[in-house]
C-alpha cells in the first residue's frame, strides 16, 4: 500500500482542519500579545555646534545627554558640527523626520533659528541654553553655573600672589558676564585686593586668539591664576605650559595624567543628571508648561572637581563654609552690588531675582578690568 | 483502532491547545481591557491634576496682589497682612526679609527649607508635615527681591481647603508630598481609611504609580488584593512639589468593559464546544471510515475464503465424480446384460445408491452455492414414482438396517408426470426421511405423498412421520438455522452436519414451497412439506409399490434411440475408466469411437481425420478441456466438428461458461447412456441417424413386437384417438394435450415391454398396476377403447387375482389375459404412434 491510500481523504481534511485551527490559533495569540496600549518610543534629538568628541563645551554635553537618555530608556538622535546659515534649520528638519518628540539646541548660536523652528514644529518640545529665545514650547535650560564660577572665585582670591586674576572670556553676553561677576565676587570675597582681568576673544571657539588672549594676561597683566570661558581649554594648555595656576571649565581637567598640580580645580556641570531631569519634565509633559529651568549646586548638578595638591587644607574649609553660606541663603547676587560704573545694582537688603540674571546680566561688578 | 487513537489524541491536545490558548487570551483581553482602563483612568487624573494645580493657584492669587501692592507701596506690610488674614483667615500670613526678619507668621527657613528659593525671584509652595502648608510669593523692587509675603496653612485646615471632592460616591482622592507623607486627606478620613491605604497590594499600586509618574503626568494601576479590585491613580500637581493620589473601584471603571469581555468569552467557549462537536463528528466519520475499510477487508477476506471452499468443493465434487462415473458406467452395462432377476436386484440397487451418493455429493455443493446465492432451480419433466422409488430404494435400506418400519403411503390418484426440479425433490425427501431415521431410535417412518391439484399445478404435500424423540417446543424456532443441532446432551452420538433441514428449508423456500413441524416432545414429530409443480402428465401414479421391480427394470434397461454406425466420435479423457465407459455407452449406437487420452492426442487425431462430434474431458493433466479446445479450432478440418466438455465439475455457471470458452454443450460426469445418446443425436448430423432396427431391442416378444407394423397396414379406422375427450382431460389446453399425447407415444415402448415382461414372469401383481395406470391414460388422451380393453384386462387381472376366486374362474381369467395380451400390446403401439403422427 502506498503513502496515498493509507491516508484517507478524511484524514487529510483532517489534518487540514487541525492545521486551519493551529493557524487561528496562532494568529489569535500574535493578535492578542501585542499589546496597543505601549507607549509610542521617545526620542529626543541633540543638536551640537562642535563634534561630540570635542572636548569643553560639546563632548560633556553628548556625554550627559547621552548618558540620561540611556537611563531614561529613550532613544537619543545626534546631530553635530551643526555650523552655518540654516544648518540648523536642517538638522531639526531631520530630527523632526526621524521621530524625535524633543529637541536640544545646544549652542547660543542656534537663538535666531530657534525662534522660527518653534512656530514651525509646535508639538515639539524644545530646550535650549539661549535665554533670548521665548516660546510656549520652547524651554530655556540652564544650570547655575556662577554658583561654581563664584566658589573658583573664591579659591582663585586665596591663591593668588600676584593678587592679579587672568580671565579669558567669549563674548560680551549675559552668561558670560554672569560667570565673570559672579567669579570677581567670589574673588572679593576671601581677598579683596585682588583683581580680575578679563580677556574677550570674541569667539566660542578660537584657539590661537585664545591662547594668545592667555599669554597676553599673563605676561602683560601679571595673572598667576587664570581661568577662561570658551568651549575649549586652550587658554587652561598655555596656563600649564607657562607654570602658572589655572581653573578649568566645563569639564574636569584635572582627570588628565599629563596636567600637573596647577589645575587647581574645575567648575563642572553634571549634564546628565541636568538633562535627566529635562527629560523627565519633558516625558511627564510639564516641560511646555515652564519657561525655565534653573537648577544649581542645591541639586549637586554644578561642582567643583576634586581640588589639586596646590589647594591647601585651610582653603578647602574655607571653601566648603562659603558653599555652605551660600546654600543657606547667602546667594551669589545679594546684597550689596555695584557694577564697574559705580551703580548700585542690589541694595544690601536685597537679592537679584533670575530673570534679571539669566537675561539682563549687561554690566560687570565692581573690581573687574579689562585689558585692551 | 489505531487511528482512533490517534484521531483522539490529536483532539485532546487540539483541545487542550485551545484551552490554553483561550486562557492566554482570556489573560491578555484582562489585561488590555485594565490597560484601557488605566489608560483612561490617567487621563481622568490628569485633569483631576489640573483642577487640584488650580486649587493651590487660587490661594496664591491673593498673595501675589498683596506682594505686587507692596512692591509700589513697601510702607504698607502691615495692613498688607492684616488685609491677607481677612480675606483668608485660614492662611496665617507673614512678610519675611533677606536677612530673614520676619513680620505676622513668623516662620524658620529649617521648617519651610524651600521658602528662601522665593528670594530668587520664584512663587514658591513647600510644606511641612508638622506645620502645614507654606505659599510664598516675592516682592520685587525693580531688578531684586526685597521680602518674600507667605501664607502657612495649618494641618488642621488642609482637608477643608484643599481635599479633593470626590470624584464619586467610590472614588477617594488624597494629596501626597514628593516623599510620600498624606498632606491632605480627603474629609472624613478615618483609621479604616489609615487601613486601607495601607494594604499591601495599594501600597503597591501607589509605588507603581510614583514609579510611573516619573515619565508620565498621570498613571493608573490595576490591583487586585485583600480589599477587592482597585485602579490606584495619581498625577502630579504642576508646579508643587505635591502629588494627588486617589483610588476607585474596578467595577466603577469596567462595569461596562466587563459584558464586552464577557461576551469575549462565551464567544470562545462557544468556539470550544463548536470545535468539540466537528472534533467528535470528525471522529465518528473517520471511525466510520475505518469500520467501512474494515468491512471491506473482512469482506474480501471472506471472499477469498469462500472462494477457496468453492474451489476445494468443485476439486473435491470432481475427486468423487470420477471415480463414481466408473462405478455407475460399470453398472450400467452390467445392467444392459441379460441378468438373472437376483443380479439384476442387486445391480438396480447399486444403480440407485450411486445416484443417491451423487446426490449428497450434490447436497454438499448444494449448500455452498445456498450460501453464496449461485443455487439454481433446473427443472425438468419427471415421473413421480421414479423419484419416490430412488427415495425409498435409498431409505429403505437404512431404515432396515436400524430395524425400523419404513412405510409408504401414495395416493394413487396424483399425476405422475410432474415438471420440476426432480433433484431438489428427491433431496428435500432424502433430507426429511434421513432425518427422520436419525432421531427415530425404534418404531416406524411413515412417507405419506398427497396433493391437491389446482388447474396444472400440484400442490405435493408430503408427509414424515416418525416415531422418534421429538422436539422440544421452544426449539422448534432453531430447527432450520443452519450447524444447529438441538437438544445436544441426548443426540451426542448422532451423526450429522446440521445442514439438512436448512438446507431443504432453503430450497423449499427457493422453489416457493413451505415446510412446517408438528411434533410432540418424547413421541414423534411430523415434517410435511408443500410444494407446487407443474402437472405434464395427468397419469396417475396407480398403486405405489416400494417392490415395483418391473418398473425399474424397464427403466434401466436401456434402448438407444437411434443408430449412426458412419459418425466418427473422439473420446477425449486421460482416464480410461472414463474412455471406457463413455465408448460402452456408444456401443449400441454403433458410432465410431476414437479414444484419446489427452489434448495433444486429441489434436493428432483431429488432424488425422474428420470428426462428428468430439467429447473433450475438461479437465486433463499437460492441456486441459478448453486448451485443447482452442488449438483444436485453428485446425484446418474441424469447422464441422462439434465439442461436448465432459466435466466432473458440475458446479453452477458450468454451462455457461463453456459455451462462452466455444463449446457447443456440456455434459456432467457421470453421465447416463441417455444423456451422452440424447447429446450425440442432437449434434450429429441428421443424414447419419438411423432409426434402430426393432431387433435389436431387447422386448421379450418379438411375435407381439412385429404385430404392429401389421396392423398399421389395416386400413384406417375410425379415428382411435378422441381430441375431445383428451382435450377435457387436459383443462382444453392444446400444449398439455400435445405434450401428453407425445409422452404418451414416448412411453409405450417401455410401458409394452414391461408388460410383457409382467405376462411372462407372471408377475401379476405389477402387471395389474401397470395395465390400471394404462387404462386411465389412455381415457387422459381419449382413446376409449384402448381404456375399455385395458379395463377389461385388468378386470381379468383382478379377477385371477381374487383371493374367493376358483381355480377354474382363475384359468379362464388368465386364458383371457393371455389371448388378449397381445392384441392390447398391438392397440398400444397403434395409439403411440398415431399419437405422434396427428
Amino acid at each position: 500500500m502506498n503513502f496515498w491510500q493509507q491516508h484517507s481523504l478524511s484524514q487529510w481534511a483532517t489534518r487540514l482542519i487541525v492545521s486551519f485551527i493551529l493557524i487561528v490559533l496562532a494568529a489569535a495569540c500574535w493578535i492578542f500579545s501585542s499589546s496597543t496600549f505601549d507607549q509610542p518610543h521617545p526620542k529626543a534629538g541633540i543638536v551640537l555646534l562642535g563634534g561630540i568628541d570635542e572636548e569643553g563645551w560639546n563632548a560633556p554635553q553628548y556625554r550627559g545627554i547621552h548618558k540620561a537618555c540611556n537611563s531614561m530608556g529613550i532613544e537619543l538622535l545626534t546631530k553635530e558640527r551643526i555650523i552655518g546659515d540654516g544648518a540648523c534649520t536642517k538638522a531639526v528638519n531631520e530630527l523632526v523626520s526621524e521621530g524625535a518628540g524633543m529637541i536640544f539646541l545646544a549652542s547660543y548660536s542656534y537663538s535666531q533659528e530657534a525662534q522660527k523652528l518653534v512656530r514651525q514644529y509646535p508639538h515639539i518640545a524644545f530646550g535650549t541654553n539661549s535665554a533670548e529665545c521665548h516660546a510656549r514650547n520652547m524651554t530655556s535650560y540652564f544650570i547655575r553655573m556662577y554658583q561654581g564660577r563664584y566658589l573658583a572665585g573664591a579659591l582663585a582670591g586665596m591663591h593668588t600672589k600676584s593678587n592679579v586674576i587672568g580671565y579669558v572670556a567669549a563674548m560680551k553676553n549675559s552668561e558670560v558676564n554672569r560667570g565673570i561677576n559672579a567669579f570677581t565676587l567670589g574673588v572679593q570675597q576671601t581677598n579683596p585686593a585682588a583683581r580680575v582681568v578679563v580677556m574677550w576673544t570674541g569667539n566660542w571657539q578660537d584657539e590661537e586668539k585664545e591662547a594668545w588672549e592667555a599669554r597676553r594676561l599673563i605676561k602683560e597683566a601679571g595673572a598667576d591664576v587664570l581661568t577662561y570661558h570658551q568651549d575649549e581649554p586652550a587658554a587652561a594648555d598655555v596656563a600649564e605650559e607657562l607654570g602658572i595656576d589655572y581653573i578649568g571649565y566645563y569639564e574636569d581637567l584635572g582627570k588628565h595624567g599629563w596636567r600637573s598640580d596647577h589645575v587647581l580645580t574645575s567648575v563642572v556641570c553634571n549634564w546628565d543628571r541636568y538633562y535627566e531631569d529635562i527629560i523627565r519634565r519633558y516625558l511627564k509633559g510639564e516641560l511646555n508648561y515652564m519657561d525655565k529651568q534653573w537648577v544649581g549646586m542645591e541639586a549637586g548638578f554644578v561642582e567643583l572637581c576634586d581640588f589639586s595638591a596646590a589647594v591647601t587644607e585651610e582653603e578647602k574649609a574655607r571653601l566648603a563654609q562659603i558653599k555652605e553660606k551660600m546654600l543657606g541663603g547667602r546667594f551669589v547676587f545679594a546684597g550689596e552690588i555695584y557694577d564697574r560704573q559705580g551703580k548700585l545694582r542690589c541694595r544690601p537688603d536685597e537679592s537679584i531675582r533670575d530673570d534679571r540674571l539669566l537675561q539682563h546680566m549687561d554690566w560687570l561688578v565692581k573690581g573687574v578690568e579689562i585689558l585692551e | 483502532m489505531n487511528n482512533r487513537k490517534k484521531m483522539l489524541l490529536t483532539i485532546l491536545t487540539m483541545l487542550f491547545l485551545i484551552f490554553l490558548s483561550g486562557i492566554f487570551i482570556q489573560q491578555r483581553i484582562v489585561d488590555m481591557l485594565n490597560k484601557a482602563a488605566e489608560h483612561s483612568v490617567a487621563r481622568q487624573t490628569e485633569d483631576l491634576s489640573l483642577l487640584a494645580g488650580e486649587r493651590f493657584r487660587r490661594f496664591l492669587t491673593p498673595l501675589q496682589t498683596a506682594s505686587k501692592h507692596l512692591s509700589e507701596h513697601e510702607e504698607d506690610k502691615e495692613d498688607m497682612l492684616k488685609m491677607l488674614a481677612q480675606q483668608n483667615p485660614q492662611g496665617q500670613a507673614g512678610l519675611i526679609d533677606f536677612q530673614h526678619h520676619t513680620l505676622g507668621r513668623s516662620v524658620s527657613s529649617t521648617s519651610f527649607p524651600r521658602l528662601q528659593l522665593a528670594f530668587h525671584g520664584n512663587t514658591v509652595i513647600d510644606y511641612n508635615p508638622d506645620i502645614g502648608i507654606l505659599l510664598a510669593t516675592p516682592v520685587i523692587y525693580g531688578d531684586n527681591v526685597r521680602y518674600v509675603l507667605y501664607q502657612i496653612y495649618p494641618i488642621s485646615m488642609l482637608p477643608q481647603l484643599f481635599a479633593l471632592s470626590d470624584y464619586d460616591a467610590f472614588t477617594h482622592v488624597i494629596i501626597q508630598y514628593h516623599d510620600g507623607t498624606l498632606a491632605v486627606p480627603y474629609e472624613n478620613y478615618t483609621t479604616e481609611d489609615t487601613k486601607f491605604w495601607a494594604d499591601d497590594t495599594i501600597q503597591k499600586g501607589m509605588q507603581e504609580v510614583h514609579h510611573r509618574l516619573e515619565r508620565n503626568k498621570a498613571a493608573a494601576v490595576y490591583t487586585e488584593g485583600a480589599e477587592g479590585k482597585f485602579f490606584v491613580f495619581g498625577a502630579d500637581l504642576p508646579q508643587t512639589d505635591f502629588s494627588l493620589i486617589g483610588y476607585m473601584p474596578w467595577s466603577a471603571v469596567a462595569g461596562q468593559i466587563i459584558s464586552i469581555y464577557q461576551r469575549v468569552v462565551f464567544l470562545f467557549t462557544l468556539m470550544l464546544v463548536l470545535f468539540a462537536c466537528l472534533s467528535i463528528y470528525l471522529l465518528m466519520a473517520q471511525t466510520s471510515v475505518a469500520e467501512t475499510e474494515e468491512l471491506r477487508q473482512a469482506r474480501l477476506a471472506a471472499d477469498t475464503a469462500n472462494q477457496a471452499k468453492s474451489q476445494f468443493l468443485a476439486n473435491m465434487s470432481h475427486e468423487i465424480r470420477t471415480p463414481l462415473n466408473a462405478i455407475s458406467g460399470m453398472n450400467e452395462m452390467i445392467l444392459r446384460q441379460e441378468l438373472p432377476g437376483e443380479v439384476r436386484q442387486y445391480a438396480s440397487n447399486i444403480k440407485s445408491a450411486t445416484a443417491a451418493l451423487l446426490t449428497i455429493i450434490n447436497e454438499i455443493l448444494d449448500f455452498s452455492k445456498i450460501e453464496s446465492g449461485h443455487m439454481e432451480i433446473v427443472p425438468t419433466d419427471y415421473q413421480l414414482t421414479q423419484v419416490l422409488r430412488e427415495v425409498c430404494a435409498l431409505v429403505g435400506v437404512r431404515a432396515q438396517a436400524k430395524n425400523l418400519t419404513f412405510k409408504i403411503h401414495v395416493d394413487p390418484y396424483l399425476p405422475n408426470g410432474l415438471y420440476g426440479d426432480t433433484g431438489r425433490l428427491r433431496q428435500i425427501l432424502i433430507n426429511l426421511l434421513n432425518n427422520a431415521i436419525k432421531y427415530t431410535p425404534s418404531g416406524s417412518i411413515t412417507l405419506d405423498i398427497s396433493g391437491q391439484r389446482k388447474d396444472s399445478t400440484l400442490y405435493l404435500q408430503a408427509a414424515v412421520t416418525d416415531t422418534g424423540i421429538g422436539i422440544r417446543e421452544e426449539d422448534k424456532e432453531r430447527l432450520f438455522h443452519v450447524f444447529e443441532r438441538l437438544d445436544i446432551k441426548r443426540n451426542c452420538q448422532i451423526e450429522g452436519t446440521g445442514l439438512g433441514l436448512a438446507i431443504t428449508h432453503r430450497l423449499l423456500n427457493m422453489m416457493k414451497g413451505s415446510i412446517k413441524v408438528d411434533s410432540t416432545y418424547g413421541e414423534g414429530s411430523v415434517f410435511t412439506i408443500k410444494l407446487p409443480q407443474e402437472i405434464h402428465s395427468f397419469d396417475p401414479v396407480g398403486v405405489f409399490s416400494l417392490n415395483a421391480q418391473p418398473d425399474l427394470d424397464t427403466n434401466l434397461r436401456h434402448q438407444a434411440g437411434f443408430i449412426a454406425p458412419d459418425a466418427q466420435v473422439l473420446i477425449v479423457d486421460d482416464n480410461d475408466m472414463n474412455c471406457f465407459v463413455a465408448g460402452s455407452l456408444l456401443k449400441e449406437t454403433q458410432v465410431q469411437t476414437v479414444i484419446a487420452h489427452s489434448g495433444d492426442e486429441a489434436l493428432e487425431a483431429l488432424q488425422k481425420q474428420r470428426f462428428h462430434v468430439v467429447l473433450l474431458d475438461y479437465m486433463m493433466p499437460g492441456m486441459d478441456g478448453v486448451e485443447t479446445l482452442h488449438k483444436a479450432k485453428q485446425l484446418p478440418n474441424v469447422g464441422s466438428t462439434r465439442f461436448i466438455a465432459l466435466t466432473a465439475t458440475a458446479i453452477s455457471g458450468s454451462r455457461e461458461k463453456f459455451l462462452s470458452e466455444g463449446f457447443d454443450n456440456y455434459l456432467s460426469k457421470p453421465m447416463t447412456g441417455d444423456d451422452l445418446t440424447a447429446m450425440l443425436h442432437r449434434y450429429l448430423p441428421p443424414e447419419l441417424i438411423l432409426q434402430p432396427l426393432l431387433t435389436s431391442s431387447p422386448a421379450p416378444a418379438p411375435v407381439e413386437a412385429k404385430e404392429p407394423a401389421s396392423t398399421a397396414d389395416t386400413p384406417p379406422a375410425p379415428p382411435l384417438i378422441d381430441h375431445k375427450i383428451g382435450l377435457t382431460y387436459c383443462n382444453n389446453m392444446q400444449a398439455i394435450y400435445d405434450k401428453v399425447l407425445t409422452m404418451f407415444h414416448d412411453q409405450s415402448t417401455d410401458k409394452i415391454a414391461q408388460l410383457d415382461n409382467d405376462l411372462a414372469a407372471a408377475n401379476w401383481k405389477n402387471y395389474r398396476i401397470n395395465i390400471h395406470a394404462l387404462k386411465s391414460t389412455a381415457l387422459t388422451i381419449g382413446c376409449r377403447s384402448l381404456n375399455q380393453k385395458a379395463k377389461d384386462q385388468e378386470q381379468a387381472v383382478k379377477d385371477y387375482l381374487a383371493e374367493d376366486a376358483t381355480p377354474h374362474q382363475q384359468q379362464q381369467a388368465m386364458d383371457y389375459i393371455q389371448q388378449n395380451h397381445a392384441d392390447i400390446m398391438n392397440l398400444y403401439r397403434q395409439v403411440a404412434s398415431s399419437a405422434v403422427s396427428q
